[in-house]
């Protein structure tokens, strides 16, 4: 079997490996000869490791060839954000200043995680410095280039996974989400995000931004291939101790229910107020393509919103503020000066904020009593220019930076299981849209999602 | 008061250098950070609504 020349699925490589069509060792040459010849002009991968890459897809060759199960990932390559521990590198995180710590002794437990299933790391990718930013222009690093328009931005944080995701360089990625950072740029570039249940996932061995909210999770091509890795990650781990312990629940086996009697609602006023037109047009898409005729308030969501800005930049704060008083100057400016003024918040502002997140939970918690799944747009707009300062919404300008995020920062903040799916209307940029279902109900907002992709509403487009 | 002064007393109270160069951007920042705490307190919450973390020793 020959190599197609568009990109191939996971679940179609691991097929075709274990059927011995291709071998591993075939797919990651070709992935390598892919990033070699693009990542220039993407800036997608921050570091290639082809010494890696080819001593994994050779274990998984030698694995079939000894008549082993070499997994359900068995050579799909793939990339990490760079906050995730890789042996033999120091997690950068996407700053300068993580350089300096020691190379990481080991993997982190959702790195382990696929190579115990076969897939094959190409690398690690871009990202907002320490993951406080949406549009993944990095002063260290440089910016990542929309596979789709490269004078805009892929998003961010996790810019590098969904670009790489989006062009072909990786089948997957695996990313991180504390307010957006795996639905803004899946949004931006295309793809299809999991941020799964707050707990889920564990976050061991991940380079952490704010403890309270951040997640894990992956990009992919396909919804078959958001489940397939999403099947291998799952378990917990107690070296994470936000991570539930809940037993593993395989989503995979479930993706080819149809759902016919599910009730949906399209959320309105803040996820509606504060989206353009092409935005609301995306969830009028989806809503249509569902049936779903029903809109329903989210009580709160501003405020949501707001108390996940106050502990993201609480926490960020106290995270770093040994390395913001010592040496303030080599942090990227745009994610400083918000660090530094997350120093000086009262406690008041963040106890009471801690009591908004449990208060819009539990509205969240009575509005799914009546719902099964929610809509809403994943990002404001498409894809912002590269360096664009402001965003216009609903008669307002905001700052563009901390405000591409208004629509996915109330629903991180109480921890919802949310799929964005990738939404290409004729002649616009891509856009996404969030099947946000109740806690720890992954399993159904995939199956929401491989129902609209079978039925042509949704799907990733080949870049050019 | 302005966010500037604000910035200049809440740093000294935790002992945070600030450089002369970076005041403008954490003021600007701090002042954005107040109009979200602003929402946040504007929010009437029941005295049985407890913080939302939760610490399983």
């Amino acid at each position: 079997m020959t190599l197609p020349d568009g990109p191939m699925s996971a679940a179609a490589i691991a097929a075709a490996i274990r059927g011995r069509k291709l071998t591993a060792a075939r797919v990651a040459e070709h992935a390598l000869v892919l990033i070699e010849a693009r990542n220039a002009a993407l800036n997608a991968y921050t570091a290639v490791l082809a010494g890696r890459a080819l001593a994994e897809a050779h274990a998984v060759d030698a694995a079939i060839a000894d008549g082993s199960d070499p997994g359900a990932l068995a050579g799909v390559p793939y990339g990490v954000k760079c906050l995730f521990d890789v042996a033999g590198l120091s997690t950068r995180a996407g700053s300068i200043i993580n350089r300096d710590l020691p190379p990481a002794r080991q993997d982190a437990v959702l790195v382990r995680r696929m190579a115990q299933h076969g897939a094959v790391l190409l690398g690690t990718q871009t990202m907002d410095e320490y993951a406080y930013g949406f549009t993944t222009e990095n002063v260290h690093d440089g910016t990542t280039r929309n596979p789709h328009d490269s004078l805009r931005v892929a998003g961010g944080s996790s810019g590098g996974s969904a670009a790489s995701v989006a062009a072909g360089l990786g089948a997957v990625a695996l990313a991180s989400d504390t307010n957006g950072s795996i639905r803004v740029p899946a949004s931006f570039c295309g793809v299809f995000g999991l941020k799964p249940t707050y707990g889920r996932l564990p976050r061991t061995g991940a380079f952490p931004f704010v403890f309270d909210l951040d997640h894990v999770g992956p990009l992919a091509r396909t919804t078959e291939d958001l489940a397939l890795v999403y099947d291998a990650l799952q378990g917990p781990d107690p070296q994470d101790p936000a991570c539930a312990g809940r037993a593993i629940e395989p989503a995979l086996p479930h993706l080819g229910h149809s759902p016919t009697t599910l009730r949906i609602g399209v959320l309105d006023g803040w996820f509606h107020d504060k989206a353009d037109a092409q935005a609301r047009a995306a969830v009028r898409h989806i809503a249509d393509a569902l049936g779903a005729s029903t809109h329903v308030s989210l009580p709160g969501a501003e405020a949501a919103r707001a108390a996940a800005f106050l502990i993201t930049a609480a926490q960020g704060a106290n995270l770093h503020l040994a390395n913001l008083r010592a040496r303030a100057r080599d942090f990227d400016p745009a994610i400083r000066d918000r660090l530094l003024a997350g120093t000086l918040l009262p406690a008041a502002f963040l106890l009471q904020a801690q009591r908004v997140r449990r208060w819009f939970s539990e509205e969240a918690a009575e509005v799914f009593r009546s719902f099964d799944i929610l809509l809403a747009p994943s990002t404001p707009c498409s894809a912002t220019r590269i360096g664009q300062d402001t965003l216009e919404l609903d008669g307002i300008c905001y700052p563009a930076r901390p405000n591409i995020g208004l629509l996915t920062q109330p629903l991180s903040c109480i921890g919802l299981p949310i799929v964005s799916v990738p939404v290409f209307l004729a002649g616009a940029l891509p856009i996404g849209v969030q099947i946000i279902a109740a806690p720890w109900r992954e399993t159904l907002a995939l199956q929401v999602c491989a129902h609209l992709e079978r039925i042509g509403a949704v799907g990733a487009a080949q870049v050019a | 008061m302005s966010d500037d002064d604000l910035v200049t007393i809440l740093a000294a109270a935790i002992a945070l250098p600030l450089d002369p160069a970076h005041r403008e951007g954490v003021a600007l920042n701090f002042g954005r950070l107040l109009a979200q705490a602003e929402i946040v307190m504007g929010v009437a919450l029941p005295p049985e609504t407890e913080p939302a973390p939760i610490f399983r020793p």
